[in-house]
C-alpha cells in the first residue's frame, strides 16, 4: 500500500472497522495529508451510518425459528417443501393448463365423445411435467446448489405439486363430462384417462430431464399419437394393447419415475455447493 | 466525526467468540436439536431479516426468505465446513434465495417495486430539508441506488462482512464486488453534487 488509489480504495474497510492495526496506521498518515481522502472517509461514515440506522427499525419477525426444525412433522416438511415449489414452478403452467383442460372436455362436448376427452387430457398433464424440469435456465436448480436441499426432492415436490394440480383438473373436467355426456359413470371416465395420463406424464419428465422440454414434448406426444393411429397388426396390435393395460402403465410410470429422481440425484455438481465454492 | 466514531460500528459485535458459537449452534442443529435453531436465529435472526428485507423490500417476503433460510440452515447444517463464517453462509442462503423469488417475477417491477418502497419508507420531502442536510442527501443516494449496489453497502457497514465475504455471499469475484463499491461511491457523490454540495465541504 503506497500510492493515493491504494488508500482511496481501502477507505470503505477502513470506515467499517474492518482494517488492521498496521493498515490502519498507514491510511492515517495518508489521510493527515491528504484531504480528499479525508473527505471520502467522511462520505463512507455518513453512508455506513445511514445505513445502519435504517437497519435499526427492522424487527426480525419472531418465532421464524420454532416453525423450522425438529417440531415439523413429516407431513409439515413435505408441506413446505412443495409449497415454495408454487413460485418456482413457471407461472403460466397453471393457467395453461386449466385453459386447456377446460378446451379439452369442451372439445369432448361437442363432439359428444368422451374419447376426445382421453386423448387430450394425458397430452396436457405430460406437456406441463416436461416443462417442470429446466436444467438450463431453472432458478430452481441454482436453489438447489445455493441450499441443501437434495434436487431429487425438489423435483418430487414440484412434481407431486404439478401433478395434484392436473389430477384435479382432469377429474373437474370428468365430473362435466359425466353430467354432459353420456359418458357412463363417472369412474368409468376417470379410467379413460387416469393410467395413461400416468405413464406420459413420467414420461415427459424424464425425458424433460435428458434432452429438454420441447424434446420431451415432441417425443411424448409422438409416442401417445402412435397409438391412436388406424394401425393393427403386429407391433402395433402389442403397442396399443399396453396402453390399455392399466398395470402395466402403472408400473411402467413407477420405473419412469425412478429414474427421473435418480436423474435429479446425480444432475448437481457436488463441487457446486456454496460451502465448497469461492 | 471523529476517526474513533468509525469503531462504533455496532457489528463490533459479532467477534470471534460469537463465530465459534455459531459453528457450535449448527454443530448441535446436525445432531437434530432443534433449540439450537432457536438460538441460532436469535444470534443472527436480525441480520438475515434486515438483508432480506433489503434484497426484497416487501416484509412477508423477506419473512418467507428468512424462513426458508431458516429451513435450509435446519437441514443443511451437517453440511457446514467451516470454511467461512456462519453468518457469511447464512447470508449466502438469503441472497439466493431472494434472488430466485425476485427473478421469478417481473425483474423491472421488482427494480422499480424496491426503489420506491425503500425511498418512500426512509426518505421523506421534510427530512430531506432539516438540519443535517448532507446526511439526508447520503440517505437519498442510498435510496436512489441500485439494489445490487446498495447491496453491498448493506453487506459491509451492517453486516460487518469483508470483501471476500461479501464476494462470496452475492457469488461473484471479490474485484466485481470492489467495483460495485466505487460505482456505488460514484452514486453518492453526484447526490451531493447534484444538490451543489462540494465533496471538500464534508471535512
Amino acid at each position: 500500500m503506497t500510492g493515493h488509489p491504494d488508500f482511496t480504495e481501502k477507505l470503505a474497510e477502513y470506515a467499517a472497522g474492518r482494517l488492521t492495526r498496521e493498515q490502519r496506521a498507514a491510511i492515517d498518515q495518508h489521510l493527515a495529508g491528504c484531504r480528499e481522502c479525508r473527505a471520502e472517509l467522511a462520505l463512507w461514515r455518513m453512508a455506513a451510518e445511514e445505513i445502519i440506522s435504517a437497519n435499526r427499525d427492522l424487527v426480525a419477525p419472531a418465532g421464524l425459528a420454532d416453525r423450522v426444525g425438529g417440531e415439523a412433522g413429516l407431513f409439515e416438511r413435505l408441506w413446505t417443501l412443495v409449497r415454495v415449489q408454487i413460485p418456482l414452478v413457471r407461472r403460466e403452467l397453471f393457467p395453461a393448463s386449466a385453459a386447456l383442460m377446460l378446451l379439452g372436455a369442451g372439445l369432448a362436448v361437442a363432439a359428444r365423445r368422451a374419447g376426445v376427452f382421453y386423448f387430450l387430457a394425458p397430452m396436457i398433464a405430460a406437456g406441463s411435467l416436461a416443462a417442470i424440469y429446466n436444467r438450463s435456465s431453472d432458478p430452481a436448480m441454482e436453489l438447489v446448489i445455493a441450499t441443501p436441499t437434495s434436487p431429487w426432492k425438489i423435483l418430487l415436490a414440484r412434481m407431486l405439486l404439478v401433478s395434484s394440480y392436473n389430477l384435479l383438473l382432469a377429474l373437474a373436467a370428468s365430473a362435466v363430462l359425466c353430467a354432459l355426456l353420456p359418458a357412463g359413470l363417472f369412474a368409468t371416465v376417470v379410467f379413460g384417462w387416469l393410467a395413461p395420463l400416468m405413464f406420459l406424464s413420467a414420461l415427459a419428465l424424464v425425458i424433460s430431464m435428458w434432452s429438454g422440454t420441447g424434446q420431451a414434448m415432441v417425443i411424448a406426444y409422438a409416442a401417445w399419437m402412435a397409438n391412436w393411429m388406424p394401425f393393427r397388426d403386429g407391433f402395433w396390435a402389442g403397442y396399443r394393447q399396453f396402453w390399455g393395460n392399466s398395470a402395466l402403465l402403472c408400473a411402467g410410470s413407477a420405473l419412469l419415475l425412478t429414474a427421473a429422481l435418480w436423474s435429479a440425484g446425480r444432475s448437481v455438481r457436488p463441487d457446486a455447493r456454496p460451502e465448497a465454492a469461492a | 466525526m471523529g476517526i474513533a466514531a468509525a469503531d462504533a460500528v455496532h457489528w463490533t459485535a459479532c467477534s470471534m467468540a460469537e463465530t465459534d458459537q455459531g459453528r457450535e449452534l449448527l454443530r448441535r442443529m446436525g445432531a437434530g436439536d432443534p433449540s439450537a435453531l432457536r438460538e441460532l436465529y436469535a444470534l443472527y435472526g436480525q441480520h438475515l431479516y434486515a438483508y432480506a428485507y433489503r434484497l426484497t423490500g416487501d416484509p412477508a417476503t423477506a419473512e418467507d426468505v428468512t424462513q426458508e433460510t431458516l429451513m435450509a440452515a435446519w437441514r443443511g447444517a451437517k453440511r457446514f465446513r467451516g470454511e467461512s463464517r456462519v453468518k457469511t453462509w447464512l447470508l449466502g442462503i438469503v441472497h439466493n434465495t431472494a434472488m430466485n423469488l425476485l427473478r421469478r417475477r417481473h425483474p423491472e417491477e421488482i427494480t422499480e417495486e424496491m426503489s420506491v418502497k425503500l425511498s418512500s419508507s426512509e426518505t421523506s420531502p421534510e427530512q430531506r430539508v432539516q438540519a443535517g442536510q448532507v446526511a439526508a442527501l447520503v440517505r437519498r443516494g442510498l435510496d436512489e441506488m441500485s439494489p445490487k449496489h446498495r447491496e453491498v453497502l448493506e453487506l459491509v457497514f451492517y453486516h460487518g462482512l469483508s470483501m471476500e465475504e461479501a464476494a462470496r455471499v452475492c457469488n461473484v469475484p471479490p474485484g466485481t464486488i470492489k467495483s460495485r463499491l466505487s460505482y456505488a461511491k460514484a452514486r453518492l457523490k453526484e447526490a451531493l453534487a447534484r444538490a451543489r454540495v462540494a465533496m471538500e465541504d464534508l471535512v
